[in-house]
């Protein structure tokens, strides 16, 4: 449904989604919260912080916040701000590498599937419906748990589990610019398939790629946590936020901080992704 | 619609046998890990190695995958049931029989005696959550979705998008941070036992709330967009000029056709459940097939892996396919 209107639209002249950006509050609000945390996370190294990975064994006794430790330390004595913004740092990180990842493969299977048609496409259908079968976090945890946890087996789940969704919306889109002038006149030219799928296709499918680009940024901040808090997220001892809660919930009830700040900042950042998705729909529908 | 039924059902089958071999090759494509694992980590090398060659686990992935599915039918005998192994692996049902999932190296026992007990406790959580996730979200979404802009319609829709936003183990651990530490209303844990000081039905109330909300708000969205569709439609603005009490207009001319889109999207979220699931079950502690999963994973228990993740396929499956033959019953323009 939104494939046919982005096609319609794209012959014309409107200034491109992301410059109108700043027209919708909802997504700038989304867009602040998402600044902050890059923020944070480029500057980590040279803000005046505690060493992420270091026990402060005086803190232990009382964990909770003081002048040393602003946020209090976690169950091993490490001071939590630090590991939050560190731990903000590695989240993003793999996410968007992660969903490139996807992408990259996502938007060659769909490109594939969509120009050639036939026994490609009926073969990467067939594959992405199998995959898209599987319940999402068991894919994830069969995956991880025989891969082994790494930062770069995490991209190579997320790649496995998004393609095919992406493969399926850029073959959607693909199928309905076949019919535009502007591909067949770069046929008329002669140019290669290769030619007309990068330059002429993949340009024109953007609209709604960018929206579901941030919706699936803000999926992947929720895998790479609930991974984390599942044990299948990064090795210890980086700091990795679905860890740190899984490593203080046995205590929450005595020190309920521990494991409530990195939820928060889980939060924060999966609620900026996804209000930033939610004003880039609105303005693509406004079109 | 039978020809179609039918086309569907192959479909599904293919997917499943597909979708098996898929969790077959990544669970066993190396086969010392299978021996080993099966064994445990105290084995001598010389027993993996001998299980190594009595399990033929030599031969090509391939083959291996059909003896396996051989013993999953009942067509074949299970090799770790062999008394030369000296296992001690014994299933009152036999060696062979259909549904055969093997030999759970977690817990000592047939998968068999395992799994089914834990299946009905997940089935009685994702049940309740499912029927509170489906009434709670239709009315929500309905309500917004009546009248876009409105206040209800901009509360609704900011705290769905607040909630699908929070992930299952975080809505976890703010609701145990709340009810548990702070009120101390309600049980941390969910190990559904008597003896624990707390009945039943307050074990099961964080839970069901943990997965209903997170769902719930993903629902109203879907539904909150189908109805704003519909109620711009013409037949919706005839019914209201002609002087249709508001009611009416509602629940005869919007809602019957408000309502197809989203009841594919609610049986396809039986599908997000099932990941929900296992989350909400390790944060409560739940004696459920999600956290069984979770915990074989982490073992390494290679028969109990491939069960779980088998029937977590065949009810994701089955509901996509209930949900495209109820699609087809409900929407006369896509029977063509």
């Amino acid at each position: 449904m939104s494939a046919s209107t982005s096609a319609e639209t794209a012959g014309r002249p409107t200034p491109s989604l992301l410059r109108r950006l700043p027209t919708s509050r909802v997504a700038m609000v989304g867009l602040t919260i998402v600044l902050i945390w890059v923020l944070l996370a480029i500057l980590a190294p040279f803000l005046p912080l505690p060493d992420p990975n270091k026990s402060d064994y005086a803190a232990m006794a009382k964990p909770f916040s003081s002048a040393k430790h602003w946020l209090g330390v976690d169950p091993l004595g490490r001071d939590l701000l630090a590991r939050i913004i560190w731990g903000g740092r590695t989240v993003l990180e793999v996410a968007p590498l992660a969903v490139l990842a996807a992408y990259t493969v996502g938007c060659i299977m769909g490109l594939l599937a969509g120009y050639y048609r036939g026994w490609v496409d009926i073969a990467l259908s067939r594959f992405s419906d199998v995959i898209l079968s599987f319940p999402v976090v068991v894919l994830y945890v069969i995956l991880i748990a025989n891969i082994g946890p790494s930062a770069l087996n995490i991209v190579v789940a997320v790649v496995l589990a998004s393609a095919p969704g992406i493969s399926r919306i850029v073959r959607g889109l693909v199928l309905s610019l076949m019919h535009q002038e502007f591909v067949a006149a770069a046929y008329l030219r002669r140019e290669t398939d290769i030619f007309v799928m990068i330059v002429e296709l993949l340009p024109n499918c953007r609209g709604p790629l960018i929206t579901d680009f941030c919706l699936r940024l803000g999926y992947t901040t929720i895998t790479i946590g609930t991974l984390g808090f599942l044990g299948l997220g990064l090795p210890p001892p980086n700091p990795d936020w679905g860890g740190m809660v899984k490593q203080a919930t046995s205590m929450i009830t005595v020190f309920p901080h521990m494991s409530l700040y990195p939820t928060v900042a889980l939060v924060s950042l999966i609620l900026g992704f996804n209000l930033l998705a939610d004003g880039l729909t609105e303005l693509s529908q406004a079109d | 619609m039978i020809r179609y039924t039918l086309r569907r059902v192959a479909e599904m089958l293919i997917t499943l046998l597909v979708a098996s071999f898929l969790v077959f090759l990544v669970t066993e494509f190396s086969p010392g890990n299978v021996a080993r694992k099966t064994l445990g980590a105290f084995a001598l090398q010389e027993q993996v190695d001998l299980l190594y060659e009595k399990l033929h686990l030599n031969d090509p992935l391939m083959v291996r995958y059909v003896r396996w599915a051989g013993v999953l039918t009942g067509l074949q005998a299970d090799p770790l049931q062999d008394p030369a192994l000296k296992l001690d692996f014994k299933d009152p049902r036999g060696d062979r029989y259909f549904g055969n999932f093997g030999y759970s190296a977690l817990f000592k026992a047939p998968v068999n005696d395992v799994l089914w007990d834990r299946l009905g406790n997940t089935a009685l959580l994702a049940g309740i959550a499912f029927a509170v996730i489906v009434p709670l979200s239709l009315l929500l979404g309905v309500l917004a979705g009546m009248r876009v802009g409105s206040t209800l319609d901009r509360v609704v829709s900011t705290i769905s998008i607040v909630m699908t936003s929070v992930p299952e183990f975080a809505l976890g651990v703010i609701l145990v941070a709340i009810f548990v530490v702070w009120l101390k209303l309600l049980p941390g844990t969910s190990p559904l036992k008597t003896n624990s000081g707390w009945p039943i039905w307050t074990q099961l109330l964080l839970p069901v709330s943990v997965l209903a909300l997170y769902d719930a708000g993903y629902v109203a969205r879907i539904v909150r967009a189908s109805m704003a569709e519909v109620m711009a439609k013409p037949y919706v603005r005839t019914a209201v000029l002609k002087g249709l009490p508001w009611r009416q207009v509602i629940l005869r001319h919007a809602l019957r056709n408000a309502m197809i889109a989203p009841f594919t999207v609610i049986l396809l979220q039986i599908n997000w459940l099932i990941g929900g699931v296992v989350v909400t079950e390790l944060v409560f502690a739940y004696p459920g097939f999600g956290r069984m999963l979770l915990d074989a994973s982490l073992f390494g228990d290679v028969s109990l892996i491939e069960a779980a993740t088998l029937i977590a396929l065949f009810v994701a499956t089955a509901t996509q396919l209930i949900s495209d033959i109820g699609y087809r019953l409900l929407d006369p323009q896509a029977r063509r």
